[in-house]
């Protein structure tokens, strides 16, 4: 592959799908990973959407633009957010006027700004705005972790085991993990192991959901069992996207002694969801050292999200190290072969944030 | 589907099918990515501030067309890169075509009285927007009014990201994606 495959030469070349995905990619990533911070994003954006940047700038961005669909969504949301602060009057009059000249002159432009003034109108109309977002994990509730360090008293006198199934009541829509009260809440959702619903007996529920009076009580009922307790595992939850987000802020996932494996979710929302399976590697994202892969991973439907499931033990983890996920879709036979989508996320040690 | 015509310069049903065909094999999906692509090709010459950009979109996609009925095969997963490098030419033949005939690239005059939306319109249109978002999924309309809320608003979304653990730029994504379904949920409310 040629060090700069953007040049004119090339183009035809990628164009017409000669490069494989990989050649494609791999430049693409060193170009978002040099580039693509969150203040790189916003001033890069910016100088494009106004008209500010050279045409040799355009002609590389807009090809990144046409290979990467996230690259041209954030485009549109950054144009987005420059309309939404022009009209609230936080850009000063001359940059104000510029937004407006360049994205609002056209009859479309000024379609798109009067749907964003009336976004604004919307969102202000009440202040307050309820926001479950991912609801908090079940084990991270308040309410829960008094019933969790009542049940742990327990499992120490009597060797039960309390059984908390995945947070799938009927508040938890959302793919975003976020505690309903004000306190960043972390990605991770400890759990204790989950029991194969056919072997638990049928018990009367009394489990943290059911105190509280959530619905669909039949799905969260307390499952004694003779057996001891298991490891502790967590779960992380990670959006797949088709770029790295090089800069900006990535999922924490704390690890403490006692945790034995972590499940990672890998949301694949906004992905192609045509391949049959999925091939998954955990690796460094500093040295790219593969920690564990998976073949043939298929989608399933967990919280009302598509995600795959990795289980990583936690050993294989070390704290103060940045992980990246690839996942590649494999293709039907004589088919394509999509490109590769990747999450991250960072260890830290236990109890931080 | 739309069927991209110029000066009555349109597409054979031979080319129409070869673009469809090399879209997806299912007529469906292909129907799905031709959107995708239309759209994202009239924005891209709108950012590039030419005079015409669904033309010089439905130009792209017929000389797209014309290859794949002459043989052109796309081997990439992602075909817009094709489309955009086609759009990418043409912007520079509309360019050097308007500089022969010495047009002014700009856009009209603009005045910021062109913006100001009769209030009439304005009120349909927050009509429309409060009846699609009621048709949302909670979360997702409580996350786009919360992007859109309060008065520092660099603060809110920085608040809002960092609550939701993800960063900043993927919760603009998720934003604009909510967005967009908004969006054409309002303007079909405004045709009617």
């Amino acid at each position: 592959m040629n060090e700069n495959p953007w040049k004119d030469e090339l183009l035809e070349r990628y164009l017409l799908g000669e490069f494989s995905q990989e050649e494609v990619n791999e430049p693409l990533e060193r170009y978002l990973l040099g580039r693509f911070s969150q203040e790189r994003v916003d001033e890069l954006f910016r100088r494009y959407l106004l008209g500010e940047l050279s045409q040799e700038e355009v002609d590389e961005l807009e090809l990144h633009l046409s290979m990467n669909k996230d690259l041209f969504d954030l485009a549109e949301a950054v144009e987005a957010d420059l309309l939404a602060a022009a009209d609230r009057g936080e850009l000063a009059p001359e940059e104000r006027e510029r937004v407006l000249k360049r994205l609002a002159s056209s009859p479309q432009g000024q379609e798109r700004f009067a749907l964003i003034r009336a976004f604004n109108r919307a969102a202000n109309e009440k202040n307050v705005v309820r926001f479950p977002g991912r609801r908090a994990p079940l084990a991270q509730r308040p309410f829960v972790q008094g019933v969790i360090a009542v049940a742990a008293s327990l499992l120490v006198v009597t060797g039960l085991l309390v059984f908390i199934p995945d947070d799938q009541d009927a508040g938890g829509e959302s793919p975003i993990d976020i505690s309903n009260g004000s306190t960043p809440a972390s990605p991770v959702q400890p759990k204790v192991p989950e029991r194969t619903p056919v072997a638990a007996p049928a018990q009367p529920a009394t489990t943290p959901e059911q105190v509280a009076g959530d619905k669909k009580p039949e799905e969260h009922k307390e499952q004694p069992v003779t057996k001891p307790a298991e490891p502790i595992r967590a779960v992380l939850s990670l959006a797949v996207t088709n770029f790295r987000e090089a800069g900006g802020e990535v999922d924490k996932l704390p690890l403490t002694p006692d945790l034995e494996s972590v499940e990672l979710r890998l949301d694949m929302e906004y992905q192609d969801q045509s391949p049959e399976s999925f091939d998954v590697i955990l690796r460094t994202k500093e040295e790219q050292e593969p920690i564990l892969q998976k073949s043939g991973l298929k989608l399933r439907q967990l919280d009302k999200e598509t995600v795959l499931v990795l289980e990583v033990p936690a050993r294989t983890l070390t704290a103060g190290t940045s992980y990246e996920v690839r996942v590649q879709g494999v293709a039907a036979e004589g088919a394509t072969e999509p490109p590769p989508s990747f999450a991250e996320f960072e260890v830290v040690t236990g109890g931080q944030p | 589907m739309k069927r991209g015509k110029k000066d009555g310069n349109g597409l054979t049903p031979e080319e129409f099918e070869a673009l469809l065909k090399q879209l997806h094999p299912d007529r469906e999906k292909a129907a799905e990515r031709y959107e995708d692509i239309r759209r994202r090709l009239i924005r891209l010459f709108e950012w590039r501030r030419c005079a015409s950009p669904e033309d010089l979109t439905d130009e792209t996609i017929n000389r797209a067309a014309r290859r794949m009925a002459e043989g052109v095969e796309l081997r990439s997963s992602e075909p817009y890169g094709y489309f955009c490098g086609i759009a990418h030419l043409l912007y520079k033949e509309d360019l050097r075509r308007a500089i022969r005939e010495q047009k002014v690239l700009e856009i009209g005059e603009w005045s910021p009285a062109s913006l100001e939306v009769e209030e009439e319109t304005s009120d349909r249109r927050l009509e429309c927007l409060r009846r699609c978002l009621s048709l949302l999924p909670p979360d997702q309309r409580d996350l786009v009014l919360r992007y859109h809320q309060g008065e520092n608003n660099i603060r809110n979304r920085k608040t809002l990201s960092e609550q939701m653990g993800i960063p900043m730029n993927a919760l603009r994504i998720r934003v604009h994606r909510i967005r967009r379904k908004l969006e054409d949920c309002v303007q079909d409310c405004l045709k009617h």
